[in-house]
């Protein structure tokens, strides 16, 4: 799930196309010659039917920009097809609408225009155009592909049109067709989202962002457009519908299990995020391996550290009830050094990824396992901001937990023998 | 994602206060159960935060029944038990009949390893694979601050 920088695209403007990309839509239909002044590289223009002035040869008005060939300017600066909006010049939102628009994950990866647009914002690929036409040149088409392979595979005008319905009719196709929507999206994000990250889609090679992971092959909405339209329209329950793709079964049964497919494959793609390394891995069986491994290593950290907190705690009851008035995790060097820490490691203190967690004092700890070790280092930056939580408390929780804190400790529960094996306790002193 | 990812202030203050009940500065403690008592804070300040979530409840459910043998809470999932019996023959005869059924294989293995993460998440027995997930996500992001805290206090002490 890499990003494809190998498009050769180099030029990351928020607002532009890459004028390297447009000589692929063109090539097939033979290249119209834009500039009069014969210069070597005449920059075609997709025929979009949107767009005025389009099967002018001669477009005096485009000249002004179609001259620029030797930079990257946008050559249809100005003569955007009337159905989308302009670009927005900030990199951030296209990450945004498209995240946006990758909430109703659909399986299956159809090529089409809406589906490839959460794609190739995030991961820049430039298949949209040719894929949205090329449902029928096969379902296969994978977000790898490059500009030159999809070029070749698409030919004919029809596609080039066709691909210019599908932009255009991105902002309202993209409401119409339900697709599966796992969440409402609301309508301006949408098509604003949609009809952007289409016409970005072009340029967009170099993102790469811990949400390219987040998206999905197979998932964003599924453009039909006004290709692949199929008939069945089954609704699921009270908020799912699902429309059956082109040439896929439309029994209710591999509906059922197409929705389910797609609602797993997507949140795997957040545990890919969530757990450290998995940036690179494809397939469940890896993936559920890793996250067995982080959880597992996560659980024996708290037990690890819960053994340490146990053998420092001479100090524990000093502090504790300082640690309490005060707001530890808040203020930087808000608690005080009279208890006998130090200062510097509460300020931005959510972040302690560092080797040497150890203390060198406490003899006979055992050695943390490798991954072990390999957890403590991770980088802890996944974590977002925080927010706080709802800090009410149902009746039923709080009675649970009175329940439970009131507990009395000395009923001396069996030591399990795991703990004994697992933690030496030779070196503690008590 | 669902839900927010937990303060870690909430969480110490939880694991803070549990720890005060629990009154493990008592001389009498050995240092395994002065271990077994912060650990018990531990979870019991991680399902604290997010109470909506399946596995926060089956983690109560464990801990109360562990230590007062009967289940405070009543429990509110279908006790289903997953069966993956169909697996093994199948796995056999893609086997037999041809090496390029890796399909069938994946999917035993897939089946395997879903079954470790139940048992690895808490309440993990009576999910089906969507929820699983799900929960996965839940209790990893709330085992990272755990262990935040818990390394940030590790380090106040020292």
């Amino acid at each position: 799930m890499d990003l494809c920088e190998s498009n050769g695209l180099e030029k990351r403007n928020g607002d532009r196309i890459d004028p390297q990309l447009i000589p692929q839509f063109g090539a097939p239909i033979g290249m119209v010659p834009v500039s009069g002044a014969g210069t070597g590289t005449a920059s075609p223009f997709p025929l979009w039917p949107g767009m005025p002035n389009l099967s002018n040869p001669i477009a005096e008005p485009f000249n002004p920009g179609m001259l620029n060939q030797s930079s990257n300017k946008f050559p249809y600066s100005g003569v955007l097809p009337p159905g989308l909006p302009n670009f927005p010049s900030e990199p951030g939102f296209i990450e945004r609408a498209a995240r946006l628009s990758c909430f109703s994950a659909n399986a299956g990866f159809n090529g089409l225009m809406n589906n490839s647009i959460s794609n190739q914002a995030q991961k820049g690929e430039l298949n949209s155009m040719n894929i949205g036409s090329g449902s029928s040149h096969g379902n296969q088409l994978k977000n790898q592909g490059s500009i030159e392979n999809n070029s070749e595979t698409n030919e004919g005008a029809e596609d080039k049109i066709s691909n210019g319905d599908n932009a255009n009719a991105n902002g309202d196709s993209s409401q119409n067709d339900s697709g599966s929507k796992k969440r409402k999206r609301t309508n301006q994000d949408g098509a604003m989202g949609q009809g952007q990250a289409s016409m970005k889609s072009q340029e967009e090679a170099g993102k790469q962002t811990s949400e390219s992971k987040k998206e999905v092959d197979n998932s964003g909405s599924k453009n039909t457009g006004k290709n692949g339209k199929d008939a069945a329209d089954v609704p699921k329950g009270d908020y799912i519908h699902v429309r059956a793709r082109r040439g896929q079964a439309t029994n209710s049964h591999s509906l059922a299990e197409r929705v389910r497919r797609e609602k797993i494959s997507e949140r795997m793609k957040y545990l890919q995020e969530l757990v450290p390394g998995c940036s690179k891995v494809t397939g469940k069986a890896v993936m559920l391996d890793e996250i067995i491994n982080y959880v597992q290593s996560l659980q024996r950290q708290v037990e690890f550290l819960s053994m340490k907190l146990a053998a420092v705690n001479p100090r524990l009851d000093l502090n504790i009830e300082t640690l309490l008035s005060k707001d530890i995790l808040q203020g930087r060097g808000a608690c005080s050094s009279t208890v006998g820490f130090t200062h510097e490691m509460f300020h931005s203190q959510l972040l302690p990824s560092q080797p040497g967690l150890l203390p060198p004092g406490l003899p006979g700890m055992l050695n943390p396992s490798d991954p072990f070790r390999r957890a403590i280092n991770t980088p802890l930056s996944a974590m977002n901001p925080f927010k706080d939580p709802n800090p009410q408390m149902s009746t039923t929780w709080q009675d649970e937990l009175h329940n439970v804190m009131s507990m009395n400790f000395a009923t001396n529960p069996p030591l399990s023998t795991q703990e004994i094996a697992t933690k030496p306790s030779d070196g503690f002193q008590l | 994602m669902q839900n927010t990812i937990p303060s870690k202030q909430v969480l110490l203050k939880t694991f803070l206060t549990g720890l005060r009940r629990r009154n493990i500065t008592n001389k009498g403690m050995t240092l395994l159960e002065r271990k077994r008592a912060i650990k018990l804070s531990a979870d019991l300040a991680m399902a604290s935060v997010r109470k909506e979530a399946k596995w926060s409840n089956a983690l109560m459910a464990d801990l109360s029944r562990k230590f007062q043998r009967k289940t405070v809470l009543p429990s509110k999932h279908r006790h289903v038990v997953i069966k993956g019996n169909k697996v093994s023959t199948h796995k056999r005869g893609a086997r037999r009949r041809c090496a390029a059924k890796a399909t069938a294989i994946a999917k035993c293995i897939i089946r395997k390893r879903e079954q470790v993460l139940r048992r690895l998440v808490p309440g993990g027995k009576c999910m089906d694979e969507c929820t699983l997930l799900d929960e996965t996500l839940d209790y990893l992001q709330l085992l990272k601050a755990q262990v935040d805290v818990m390394r940030l206090l590790v380090k106040a002490l020292e």
